[in-house]
């Protein structure tokens, strides 16, 4: 055979395994509202980028007359290529291929691809749509599921691991994007669960659609699963560019740095964004707006535990990560799901060299019998944990209300924070003056003619004594007491000498976090 | 730190104003932490949380979902802490439920064959 000949043959076979499941299978997938796995890649991915590999794989399971069943490339599409030039590797389950159900194979060529990013120092990029388990493979499907799950955990905090639900991910395989950093739903195409909609209808008799159950609303504002919403594919697509714009490759590096821009002071004036009444709410995110590079915030999970808000922007060019409550959703509070998220958002930060930024204006933990039930102690700890283990820069504003174990929590000179900086109208105190006047002058207030009267003049006498900035600054808790204007250029700075942080810790196998 | 003396936050969200926040109108509603009324929105999940029970109260209630197989007391009886009350199938395994305080069987709300969920009403003790 010439040589002409066999690149014949090789086109011939490319060509084939290239249809994945066959027209069918593909028009099927494409009247659910879903794009073929391959047109995602090539979607997400800069152009003519990415380059595939274990095309040829076949599956070698035997029983249940799978011998006689072709899968081709075992219903996942495994290959390299980059986006904004950055270098990923990625994975896309095939649904037209067997359901993209998970055999061993399949698993295999997962893993090949997982063990490649790790070696390559280079986000990993999964998108699932799968039916599950290949149950026909038994205990191999299981062993690949493990495979991967371990894969998962070694790699955390080495490289950036990025899921995209597009289409059912049930049962054992949601552990995988749960084990990873950033989980990106889309609306009417992702479904997660642990047991689908039959199973409960056979054992609850309750019944409930998939969308209901996992879908990608539930997941971004009922369970915190995912980190990102899109209405659409493309949307999804564009959502992971610009993340992964914001990060660096692996732990040893540092986020690209961008053309610094400054940001829109006309639309977002801060010195006249936040009340001056600590009961009164605005928007924490217009904060973060005036004082980032163009203005661009790049929130996380935004819909869930709203009271706290995380995300990336840039300050000169460089990525931070911000951290800010938010006076407009429960006042802002620290409740237990609002810790998990603020926890988890400080510890990705810290393991990938991106600089903490932390906006405080908080009343404090939530109180309420339903949250103590909760474990909002173990929960609350979390943020205490994240904030003093983590060795990036960690600079606070604490613009307004600091009170209690919340101002404690929020990244304060006691947790080894580089830069505390105040606003004037900050009050930085063991609780709010009405709750703190109460307690202390209880007697004086009890015994008193006109009990009121007392009670609100001793509020305003501990407001005035101690609902200020200087009671800290004087201790040295706070650094510098600034006028909101200087925010941007002090957070510059402070970026600025702190490139070459250094915070060695003792040595030890790993901590052990209140999970 | 935060002592929480006096407030529960639920008898104390019951105000509300509509304030235009960003263009849009919002609820406002206030919400009492440690003395201080905040103005403030709230969370689906804040509002639909659950009042406290206390689980000593005699009241039964299932702590898995699956099927009843066996219903061990009836109305009138007398049990004892620990005394077996029924036993359902769930996870593919029979499981067993014991009473959690001794007393005089009230009121039985399930049957053999019934579906439970978590946190129905099964038994009333006194």
């Amino acid at each position: 055979m010439s040589l002409k000949r066999k690149i014949l043959e090789l086109q011939k076979k490319r060509e084939k395994v290239l249809q994945g499941g066959g027209e069918k299978a593909i028009e099927k997938q494409v009247a659910m509202g879903k794009m073929t796995a391959r047109e995602r890649i090539v979607t997400l991915l800069d152009e003519n980028s990415f380059h595939e590999y274990d095309l040829f794989v076949e599956h070698e399971a035997r029983d249940f007359d799978m011998d006689k069943k072709v899968l081709h490339g075992d219903g996942v599409i495994i290959g390299t290529g980059t986006i904004y030039g950055a270098p990923v590797c990625v994975y896309a389950q095939d649904f037209t291929v067997a359901g993209g159900s998970l055999g061993l194979m399949h698993a295999r060529k997962i893993g090949k691809i997982m063990d490649h990013a790790m070696k390559m120092r280079v986000p990993l990029i999964g998108i699932n749509d799968s039916g599950g388990a290949r149950i026909q493979e038994g205990v191999n499907s299981l062993a690949g599921y493990g495979e991967i799950f371990y894969r998962n955990t070694v790699a955390s905090g080495v490289i950036p691991q990025l899921s995209v639900i597009l289409g059912p991910c049930a049962g054992g395989a949601v552990y995988s994007p749960a084990l990873t950093d950033f989980v990106f739903v889309v609306d009417k195409i992702s479904k997660m669960f642990i047991t689908g909609p039959g199973v409960i209808k056979t054992v609850l008799g309750e019944e409930i659609s998939m969308e209901e159950l996992g879908g990608a609303k539930v997941h971004s504002e009922t369970t915190g699963n995912a980190h990102f919403y899109a209405e659409s594919e493309m949307e999804c697509f564009s959502q992971i560019k610009k993340l992964v714009s914001f990060i660096p490759w692996n732990n040893t590096q540092k986020a690209k740095k961008m053309e610094p821009k400054e940001p829109h002071t006309d639309k977002y004036p801060i010195s006249e964004i936040v009340p001056g009444n600590p009961k009164e709410p605005y928007d924490i995110r217009d904060v973060i707006r005036a004082v980032s590079d163009d203005s661009d915030f790049f929130e996380i999970q935004e819909r869930w535990a709203k009271n706290v808000v995380i995300g990336f922007g840039r300050v000169d060019g460089e990525t931070v990560g911000f951290v800010g409550n938010q006076p407009l959703i429960l006042a802002g509070v620290l409740d237990v799901d609002s810790s998990d998220k603020a926890a988890r958002f400080i510890r990705f930060c810290n393991a990938f060299n991106i600089p903490l930024v932390t906006f405080v204006d908080l009343p404090g933990y939530l109180p309420g019998i339903d949250q103590e039930h909760a474990g909002v102690i173990r929960h609350g700890a979390k943020v205490l944990y994240a904030y003093s283990e983590a060795t990036v820069p960690k600079i606070t504003f604490i613009l307004r209300k600091a009170y209690g174990g919340g101002y404690i929590a929020m990244n304060s000179r006691h947790l080894n924070a580089d830069f505390v900086f105040a606003w004037p109208g900050a009050e930085i105190a063991v609780m709010g003056p009405e709750g703190a006047a109460n307690i202390i002058f209880r007697k004086e207030i009890q015994n008193a003619d006109d009990p009121d009267k007392v009670r609100r003049q001793k509020i305003k006498e501990y407001k005035q004594k101690f609902a200020n900035p200087y009671v800290a600054a004087a201790k040295g808790y706070v650094d510098s007491v600034i006028e909101p204007q200087e925010t941007r250029r002090l957070l510059s700075h402070a970026l600025e000498v702190s490139q070459n942080k250094v915070d060695n810790r003792p040595s030890k196998k790993h901590g052990i976090p209140p999970f | 730190m935060a002592e929480n003396n006096q407030s529960n936050p639920q008898e104390n969200n019951q105000q509300q104003d509509n304030t235009p926040q960003n263009g849009q109108k919002k609820k406002f509603r206030s919400l009492n932490i440690d003395g201080t009324r905040y103005r403030t929105q709230l969370t689906e999940k804040f509002k639909n949380r659950q009042k406290w029970d206390n689980p000593l109260s005699g009241k039964v209630t299932s702590e898995f979902p699956g099927t009843v197989v066996k219903v061990d007391v009836e109305e009138g009886d007398e049990v004892e802490k620990g005394d077996r009350l029924y036993i359902y199938e769930a996870m593919k395994m029979k499981n067993r439920a014991y009473s959690p305080v001794g007393g005089t069987i009230k009121e039985v709300h399930v049957k053999e064959n019934d579906i439970i969920r978590k946190g129905d009403l099964l038994f009333v003790i006194e």
